[in-house]
């Protein structure tokens, strides 16, 4: 600080080139949700060198085992008006400075900490406007919480807007007017273009065959006044299913005026029997105007969705330079595993997409849709078909794996869920999730994580469900799915000693060329942990969380289930550099420059899907002076 | 008393050590966990194995089997330890077993 000071008042460093310095203002970085920090200094030479600048403990943190709920933290922070921003999962917004990790001020926003949708208090982080001028809320943080808040505080002190909704608060379940089931819980911070907030929300998972509609709301970011609201199921299905909603980030092209939003799949999840008809934009990658709300187009990628196929992850835009025409293009992972290249124009796709053949459901009044869509180039994040039983699960359990993969049912990608045990592959958590896929716009090359879990799935008749007195956890049990002649079990494909049965790896990370599709590398990422044994580096671990990557040539990513970040090189996903941290840090990682100087942050939080490991911490690191 | 045994059962007690270390210091990665618990114990065996293998009471066949059992909990020990990442408590319990082995030829060679 001194010594930037110092050189402002020798006027050799212009202060406006201090707001020039690579920010991250967004839940993935920029609005386009590249994941790219233009950042030279972390090189695949240097980062070896990297050292802890600071740590904080936000104390905002519950394993479960008291009167709160666990807590599951994915928040990336967010380095705006050179100061650092957090949400943490008691609905808390945390402003440090970034050199040092020293708390500036808290804003508390009082809200209930009970599990009302999900199994555990969760949040993503927070929202960062400023709309010009000076004063007071001239620039403003927001959070949401699981009942359903929105709000505001001035981004230099912390003290709420009073023009925003009613005292800094908007109640966004005033829109909550069909099929209110349970509270537009916020858990996702907005996503923010120009002076307009748009949200989606996340609901009770599995619950409900009626459900809330899935919408996106657009707010004023200065009043909270309601601009435009879209929805995503046909009006007149409306009272036979829900949801088909936006719980992850958007993405926003200011230039075609256009907001990206991933909507997830509808209620009920594993059966549609109650929905037959089309809906075109469930599950789907579906671009909106952000002046009016309206559709300009939807791309589905999967019909009629029973599988919780969620569209989880913001698209993120990038300009293809191919064939001497340069393209703006939106890419869409997917929890199936396919990597989506659209024309972001007009969501036809870059890359061919066939309609394939699918299995038949044999599920009380199901459906399956006769054809999904494929995608040959660019190859699969993970194989499409099932792992093969691994051997020594298989060995350790007497040939139990083996005896599972015959009798239960499998017939590839999008088998139906049926009243018989099924193997789910990929299993609800997908191949990616909120984390998404990182892009450097000078390459035109993607890198991405991807998760190889199998689970199992079984629908279970409705008599039959209620004699049954399961609990659930966090993705995992059983859920009633009321009103469906079905209720569902969950559960991950193990053996006795909780062994996964399929042949490592377990996760991955890749990079593709996204001018021919070609995948330019996968390698095993990471190490599975288990009742504390580390798996070997070639099984790899799934992950949660995304990648972040630096015009040095370094993916920063933390994600694992052994409770590392690493760096790792961009060119080969060769890991370079890890130290081990509290939990899983299932983030997205921050990557900035703060008076002269690069840091990557990430915080670690955990996540009970990956293993129950929970915690508070804030964790910079920078190279050595 | 076997004094070579009471000398690996000394290697096995910086095993114990360093397991001790790993399930309750802080952030060593599997503070807490039930593997190296386990691996605790295993070591905390091997030592009183050895211990026991000193004792001039054991003989013959007793001290063979014992010395079988206390081995083979000093490989999987180790081989818990490498998969909890703890290098220095695998080295130590690999140790451990060529101390045993070179203190059973020892207690062979010297035995009347």
């Amino acid at each position: 600080m001194i010594r930037i000071l110092t050189l402002l008042a020798l006027g050799l460093v212009p202060a406006a080139a201090l707001a020039d310095q690579p920010a991250w203002t967004h839940f993935h970085g920029d609005p386009a949700s590249t994941k790219f920090a233009d950042v030279e200094s972390f090189t695949p030479e240097t980062v070896g060198d990297l050292e802890r600048a600071w740590e904080h403990h936000t104390g905002d943190v519950s394993d479960g085992s008291g009167d709160l709920p666990a807590t599951v933290w994915s928040a990336t922070p967010v380095y705006a008006n050179e100061t650092l921003y957090l949400g943490t999962p008691f609905y808390r917004i945390i402003a440090l400075d970034p050199a040092t990790g020293e708390e500036l001020w808290s804003y508390d926003s009082q809200s209930e900490l009970a599990a009302l949708t999900q199994p555990a208090l969760k949040n993503r982080g927070v929202a960062y406007w400023e709309g010009g001028g000076d004063g007071p809320c001239a620039k403003r943080v927001y959070i949401g919480t699981m009942d359903a808040e929105l709000h505001a505080v001035d981004a230099d002190t912390g003290r709420p807007c009073d023009d925003f909704g009613d005292g800094g608060v908007l109640n966004v379940n005033q829109w909550n007017t069909v099929n209110d089931k349970f509270p537009f819980s916020l858990l996702q911070p907005p996503t923010v273009a120009g002076d307009t907030l748009l949200m989606g929300w996340a609901g009770k998972d599995w619950a409900y065959s009626v459900a809330p509609p899935g919408s996106l709301l657009a707010v004023d970011a200065r009043t909270g006044e309601l601009k435009w609201e879209a929805g995503f199921i046909p009006d007149d299905m409306i009272d036979q299913a829900g949801t088909a909603n936006i719980w992850t980030a958007m993405t926003v092209d200011t230039e075609l005026g256009m907001v990206y939003a991933p909507i997830s799949s509808p209620s009920p999840n594993y059966w549609g029997g109650n929905r037959l008809e089309p809906m075109e934009h469930a599950t789907s990658v579906t671009a909106l105007d952000l002046e009016t709300g309206e559709i300009v187009w939807s791309f589905q990628h999967v019909h009629h969705d029973i599988w919780d196929y969620d569209t989880p992850s913001a698209p993120t835009l990038i300009d293809i330079d191919a064939q001497g025409e340069t393209v703006p293009a939106v890419v869409q992972a997917t929890k199936q595993g396919f990597l989506f290249v659209l024309d972001r124009r007009t969501g036809e796709p870059l890359f061919p997409v066939e309609e394939r053949e699918m299995p038949r459901s044999s599920a009380q009044g199901e459906e399956a849709a006769p054809t999904q869509p494929y995608v040959p180039n660019p190859p699969p994040m993970a194989p499409l078909e099932i792992p093969d039983v691994w051997w020594l699960a298989d060995a350790a359990s007497f040939g139990q794996c083996s005896r599972d993969r015959e009798n239960f049912v499998y017939e590839g990608l999008y088998t139906p869920p049926s009243e018989e045990m099924t193997l789910f592959y990929p299993g609800t958590a997908g191949v990616t999730n909120w984390g998404g896929v990182a892009v450097d716009p000078r390459t035109d090359t993607l890198y991405v994580n991807a998760s190889r879990v199998v689970q199992l799935i079984r629908l279970v008749p409705r008599e039959e469900y209620e004699e049954i007195q399961g609990g659930s956890g966090n993705e995992q049990g059983y859920y009633p799915q009321e009103g469906a002649p079905y209720g569902i079990y969950l559960s991950g494909w193990r053996n006795w000693l909780g062994m996964p049965c399929w042949e490592p790896p377990f996760g991955t990370v890749s990079a593709y060329d996204l001018r021919t599709g070609e995948r330019l590398y996968e390698e095993p990422f990471g190490r599975a942990q288990f009742n504390g044994f580390y798996g070997l580096e070639d099984w790899g671990t799934p992950t949660l969380g995304g990648p972040v990557v630096t015009a040095g040539g370094v993916i920063f990513i933390g994600a694992s289930v052994d409770a590392r970040v690493r760096a790792l090189d961009a060119s080969t996903g060769e890991q370079l550099w890890a130290d081990l941290v509290e939990a899983p840090a299932v983030s997205n990682p921050a990557v900035f420059t703060h008076e002269g100087e690069d840091y990557v942050v990430f915080a670690v939080g955990g996540n009970s899907i990956l293993k129950p490991q929970v915690a508070d911490q804030v964790v910079a690191y920078r190279l050595p002076d | 008393m076997r004094k070579q045994f009471v000398a690996v059962s000394l290697l096995a007690l910086v095993g114990v050590v360093l397991a001790a270390l790993a399930y309750f210091g802080p952030r060593t990665g599997v503070n807490g966990t039930g593997g190296a618990l386990l691996a605790l114990v295993g070591a905390a065996c091997v030592m009183l194995g050895s211990l026991l293998a000193a004792a001039p009471v054991v003989r013959g066949g007793g001290l063979a089997a014992l010395l079988i059992l206390v081995g083979v909990g000093a490989i999987l020990t180790a081989a818990a330890a490498f998969f909890l990442m703890q290098y220095g408590f695998a080295i130590a319990m690999v140790l451990t077993l060529v101390g045993l082995m070179a203190a059973a030829v020892l207690s062979w060679r010297e035995s009347p």
